[in-house]
């Protein structure tokens, strides 16, 4: 290395040849560094000397020298900008990850993959790895991404966004059409469509518009297309004669480009100006074109992924003007099929290749959004199952605004947004609108909004008003997710009555609730064919806070599911504003985000025994801060399907939780183990009926008391231990399962009810302090085979529900320990754990545990 | 029905066996018993482990033939089988044979006194009137695995019979079928009322050689008196032959509580006290693992009958619950059972279970 200190050089070119003077030191002499000079770019050039003698060479690789030589060029701010590389030579031309015939491309992307830190040492060792995989043939591995043919892109020639998967030739010869062109504003056009010189072309712009399911207002025209059968070099040339030739290599010859241009600009002239006489026309009519000429040329290329079939890379070449005129004369000359045109269209032909000769080729810029050769950045994500998808968001506030945003971006391939609110100033603080907004409707705004993140793919509708009154004007089965985002108890109400009537199941439904800080977040799941709505998913939440005995959920208790009401309301503006909660848009947004990142994750890996779930998500704020030990990590809950009965009486549904289930079968197999096979038995039920909605919840059962009687033809509810039992059960889930009702066993008969079991529901003797005026009535039992089935396997036995109402006075005397006289001598068994039958004693019997 | 619970059943002679025998009770109404993946047997608990996994499929017939066992008791036919001539004769001939396999020299200082004891007599009584010959591997029910714990005097190691495997950490795997009887024998050997079981069993070493190892077995509850060891998730397969894995854990833990207040003034009150408090330190130390890996969650949920449980500590007890008083003062020997002792046992052992079922189990 000579002359570094007589040139000027910045720090960092300094620290750079430093750096190279060490690796050279090190290297023993399979690194040489010799001539370092400044350009007059500010750059220092190095030429380096990398020894490649161990390399073996393969048969796909590039043939190297036992000693290669390169320029490395140091740009004046090293390290904050990566060096480059290219050789004198350029042997190495066409070789993947080869520009220009000279530079080597050793970083796909400098942001990511260059270490200003590394600096040299980091540069030689990817150069090193460069040489190595050259020599291996492995510069363009199968499963790398591809890198695509480079063209050098002018950003005056406009850009290109290609949305629609491109041709590809036929092996025996190149593909030619017209790209159907949605112009977007000045710069921008959108390739929306493909037409083939063979395919029939839209005679109108109506047509074309429609043939692209483009609005009626587009501006759209055709633009020439040629995709080769063979890829061109790597890189695309600069002047248009390079071009031409490489074409010709293909058989694609300036003639049959010009004629093609030609064509597609006389399409475009029919479409676009259909008044203006397109035979005979003079004048500047003439010369001006219809459209800007944009000729895409296709070459195959592999896709971003791996060994599959070779796509279409696409390039564009935006021509001058007088491409359309020249285009157009030569069309109809030369391609005119008339013999006396023949020699004219010749003239015009070696006229016009002359032309293209002088041109210098502007590529446009080219956004790909095809899907045959891009991966979208939310493809392995929850969110990538609502693409395509039918969503309805009810509410547009700080949880449905975020999650209908979602929605747009992930692809939904329509959303309906429902809300009945005004943009006021103070919501600004937290949902996404603007100062302009207020005084409209935020379901419109909303929508207006979101029908511009995509609108080739997302249409988006708004529904204002009450979300109650309006829901019937919707067809909820079209749907294949709804998201309740009001935190609205009406509305939850309305929505689990109208699922539950409704006939045709439900699509998924998720609801959606923040808590009075912004610091919790609840999501309550119910899937297609899940026995609850979000009403019934919260109740299950909140019971299973209350029973849980780590009391890891008494945060949430307070803060969703209080036992009274909270006293401190927050009430933003003057007047009757509405209560709300405090928190930021930071907060209300991550808040959105994790819950409906959990339900997306639920839709998409439904697991096989759950139909409702809860997601609770608590910020890392509060409690849980960074001094906190205690984790603040996300919370799932899930819940099978209850078993379903319909009330005689109201037409309710009935909804009896597998633990209820459970234990009734328990005793069942208790008693027919105990007792014989056809001794009933029975006990209490615990729930809640909710009238809005029509539901009766049974959240437990259990067994009979120990001053019960059980018969064959007989049950009657002893109240040993009962208020007791009761009053913990109240307690322990803060109110919300209190008695409910008593059920008992017709074992291998009828779930019907028998005149006894008809005189005991008006009268509902259960003697306790707190007896409702309702209670429900529940029988389960059936044939034999029903019957044994429940027992052995667990299958659901007939049930009978009624939920009646007492006509006589609750407090009458204690139960008679003893049978109904006119069921005549029986014997009788007690309830409880000491299980002997009573009287009258039977023939000597021995019992399975005496 | 896919078997996804894992089952303990400690140590405590009868009162264990009899309060486990009221649990299945409870397991069996609430159709649980067909989920059990792995039943793990301390002492008393594999006993009653080994009457369920090897006694008849009905649990009807398995219920009244245990009843039968626990009531009429082993302790009188156990005196009997010491003192059969056959047994005599044994003993005759104990000090040659245990002193040509150097017993004697053992630096352990474990030695061997009477071979034809009464743990002996145990695994006699044990194969005739419940298992017969039945070895390990003759499960009665598909699917289900079984693990009888003891203790190796000699080496201070746990030893595991399994229906799949048998063996120990230190030896390897036992090539020979065991009996049923000597591993329930073994596992139930109390030290403070039974002495340890001599048995001469063959075994191959991790590298493949065979070779033949002479164990002092002991009550298992020594280590771990719940049963819970081998139900412990994400056990490494490369330390353990047993790994079972399974998401919820069922322990039925016959365990005293706080032991009565008294002073034990004689050498063998103190010896029996001091056992009692290994056992209950064990125990004590195994529920607190169990909510440990519950809240940690490396087991999906658990449910824990405890029958020192105190009273009050239920959330709904049922009205006729046996109280604690009436069970905790229950020797744990295996003599015969008062119909009364037996009954307050095994329901106040089905009364638990069936409380704390819907608690844990979803």
């Amino acid at each position: 290395m000579k002359d570094s200190t007589t040139l000027e050089l910045t720090e960092g070119q300094q620290l750079a040849l430093d750096q190279l003077h060490r690796i050279v030191q090190a290297s023993r002499g399979s690194v040489a560094a010799t001539h370092v000079a400044a350009t007059a770019d500010g750059y220092v050039e190095a030429r380096v000397s990398v020894g490649c003698a161990n390399l073996p060479p393969t048969q796909d690789g590039l043939r190297l020298r036992s000693v290669e030589a390169v320029t490395l060029r140091i740009p004046p701010d090293f390290p904050f900008r990566a060096p480059s590389v290219r050789t004198r030579h350029t042997r190495f031309a066409g070789a993947p990850h080869v520009n220009w015939g000279r530079h080597l491309c050793l970083y796909r992307s400098t942001a990511t993959e260059w270490d200003p830190a590394d600096g040299m040492y980091g540069f030689i060792t990817r150069l090193l790895d460069w040489f190595e995989a050259a020599a291996a043939g492995q510069l363009d591995r199968p499963g790398e991404p591809l890198h695509p043919p480079n063209a050098l892109t002018d950003h005056t020639a406009g850009l290109l966004v290609i949305r629609h998967d491109a041709p590809v030739a036929r092996p025996d010869g190149p593909w030619l059409g017209a790209a159907v062109l949605h112009q977007v504003n000045d710069i921008r056009c959108d390739v929306v469509g493909w037409l083939a010189v063979e395919d029939p072309w839209p005679d109108s712009l109506e047509q074309l518009r429609e043939s692209a399911a483009l609005p009626a207002d587009a501006r759209a025209f055709l633009a020439p297309v040629v995709v080769t059968t063979k890829h061109l070099t790597f890189e695309y040339p600069l002047t248009a004669r390079e071009l031409v030739e490489s074409l010709a290599r293909d058989h694609i010859t300036p003639r049959l480009l010009l004629g093609l241009t030609g064509f597609v600009a006389g399409h475009n002239r029919t479409l676009l100006c259909p008044d203006a006489d397109a035979t005979v026309s003079t004048g500047d009519d003439e010369d001006t074109p219809a459209a800007p000429v944009h000729l895409l040329l296709g070459t195959p290329s592999r896709g971003i992924a791996g060994d599959g079939p070779r796509r279409t890379h696409l390039v564009a070449w935006h021509l001058p003007d007088f491409a359309d005129q020249v285009g157009r004369l030569a069309a109809d000359t030369a391609f005119s099929g008339h013999a006396y045109l023949a020699e004219l269209g010749d003239e015009v032909v070696r006229f016009g290749t002359d032309w293209l000769d002088r041109q210098s080729t502007r590529w446009m810029r080219v956004y790909e959004v095809r899907p045959e050769v891009t991966v979208r950045r939310d493809h392995a994500t929850p969110a990538a199952w609502l693409r395509g998808k039918r969503i309805l968001v009810l509410g547009a506030g700080a949880l449905g605004a975020p999650v209908a945003d979602m929605c747009a971006r992930a692809g939904a391939a329509h959303l309906t947004v429902a809300d009945h609110g005004l943009v006021h100033p103070g919501i600004l603080a937290r949902q996404p609108y603007t100062d302009a907004d207020i005084g409209f409707s935020k379901a419109s705004v909303l929508a207006d909004r979101l029908n511009r993140i995509d609108p080739h793919a997302t249409h988006v509708e708004a529904l204002v008003g009450n979300v109650t009154t309006r829901l019937s004007a919707l067809d909820l089965h079209t749907f294949d997710l709804i998201w309740d985002c009001t935190a609205n108890r009406i509305v939850r109400a309305h929505l689990e009555r109208a699922r539950r009537t409704d006939t045709a199941p439900w699509p998924h439904l998720a609801t959606l609730m923040i808590g009075h800080h912004a610091t919790r977040g609840i999501a309550a799941i119910s899937l297609r064919g899940a026995t609850g709505g979000g009403t019934d998913v919260l109740r299950r939440t909140a019971l299973a806070a209350h029973a849980d005995a780590t009391r890891s959920f008494d945060d949430l208790i307070d803060d969703f599911f209080p036992t009274t009401p909270p006293t401190e309301l927050f009430q933003p503006e003057p007047g009757c504003s509405d209560a709300t909660f405090t928190g930021s848009a930071a907060d209300v947004t991550a808040l959105a985000g994790q819950l409906a990142t959990g339900v997306l994750h639920a839709l998409a890996e439904p697991a096989d025994r759950h139909t409702m779930a809860v997601l609770i998500v608590r910020m890392p704020t509060g409690p849980t801060g960074p001094t906190s030990t205690q984790p603040s990590g996300p919370c799932w809950l899930t819940w099978p399907n209850d078993t379903l009965a319909t009330d005689k009486a109201t037409g309710y549904d009935v909804r009896i939780s597998p633990a209820a289930m459970a234990e009734m079968r328990a005793e069942a197999r208790r008693g027919a183990r105990l007792r014989g096979q056809r001794v009933e038995t029975g006990g209490s039920l615990l729930g809640a009926v909710n009238d809005a909605a029509g539901v009766i919840f049974i959240d437990e059962a259990t067994g009979p008391p120990p001053d019960s009687l059980l018969t064959e033809a007989y049950f009657q509810h002893g109240l040993d231990g009962v208020s007791g039992h009761l009053a913990a059960r109240r307690t322990a889930t803060g109110n919300i399962s209190r008695f409910l009702g008593m059920w008992h066993t017709h074992p291998h008969t009828a779930a019907q009810p028998s005149t006894t079991d008809r005189a005991a529901m008006t009268s509902l003797t259960l003697p306790l302090d707190d007896a409702p005026a309702r209670a429900l009535i529940l029988i389960a039992g059936g044939p034999p085979p029903v019957w044994q089935q429940w027992l052995t396997t667990g299958d659901a036995p007939d049930l009978y529900t009624h939920l009646a109402t007492r006509t006589v006075s609750a407090a009458s005397e204690p139960l008679p320990p003893q049978p109904p006289a006119h069921l005549g001598p029986v014997r009788w068994w007690p309830g409880g754990y000491f299980t002997r039958p009573l009287r009258p004693v039977p023939v000597p019997r021995k019992g399975p545990r005496s | 029905m896919t078997r996804t619970i894992g089952l303990a059943l400690s140590g405590g002679g009868s009162r264990a066996a009899a309060f486990h025998l009221g649990c299945l009770r409870a397991l069996n109404d609430r159709d649980l018993l067909d989920r059990i993946r792995v039943v793990s047997g301390i002492s008393g608990g594999s006993l009653l482990a080994a009457l369920w996994a090897y006694g008849p499929k009905d649990f009807s017939d398995f219920d009244t033939r245990t009843t039968d066992l626990l009531r009429s008791g082993l302790q009188l036919d156990i005196a009997r089988q010491v003192f059969k001539p056959s047994a005599a004769a044994r003993n005759l001939t104990a000090a040659a044979r245990a002193g040509t396999r150097q017993l004697f020299t053992r630096t352990t200082q474990v030695t061997v006194a009477r071979p034809a004891n009464r743990t002996d007599a145990l695994a006699a009584v044990l194969a005739h009137k419940a298992f017969g010959t039945t070895t390990l591997a003759d499960v009665t029910h598909p699917g289900l695995d079984v693990v009888l714990t003891a203790t190796d005097l000699a080496t201070t190691n746990a030893v595991r019979f399994g229906s799949t495997r048998s063996g120990c950490s230190r030896y390897g795997t036992i090539t020979e079928p065991v009996h049923v009887a000597t591993a329930v024998a073994a596992s139930a050997a109390y030290p403070a009322l039974l002495p340890a079981l001599e048995s001469t069993f063959t075994f191959q070493h991790r590298d493949g050689h065979h070779q033949q190892h002479t164990m002092l077995l002991t009550d298992g509850g020594v280590y771990d008196n719940l049963g819970l060891s081998v139900l412990e998730p994400g056990r490494s397969p490369h330390h353990t032959q047993h790994v079972y894995d399974v998401p919820f854990i069922i322990a039925c833990d016959a365990g005293l509580g706080e032991l009565a207040l008294k002073t034990p003034h004689f050498m063998l009150g103190r010896l029996s006290r001091s056992f009692a408090t290994v056992h209950r330190k064990a125990q004590d130390s195994a529920r607190a693992r169990l909510h440990e890996w519950a809240a940690s969650g490396r087991i999906d949920g658990f449910a824990l009958a405890y029958l020192g449980m105190k009273d009050d500590r239920l959330p709904a007890p049922p009205a006729d619950l046996v109280p604690r008083s009436a069970v905790a003062s229950y020797p744990t020997n295996f003599a015969a059972m008062a119909r009364s002792d037996f009954e307050a046992i095994t329901t106040r052992g089905e009364q638990l279970m069936r409380t704390v079922l819907p608690m844990h189990l979803r």
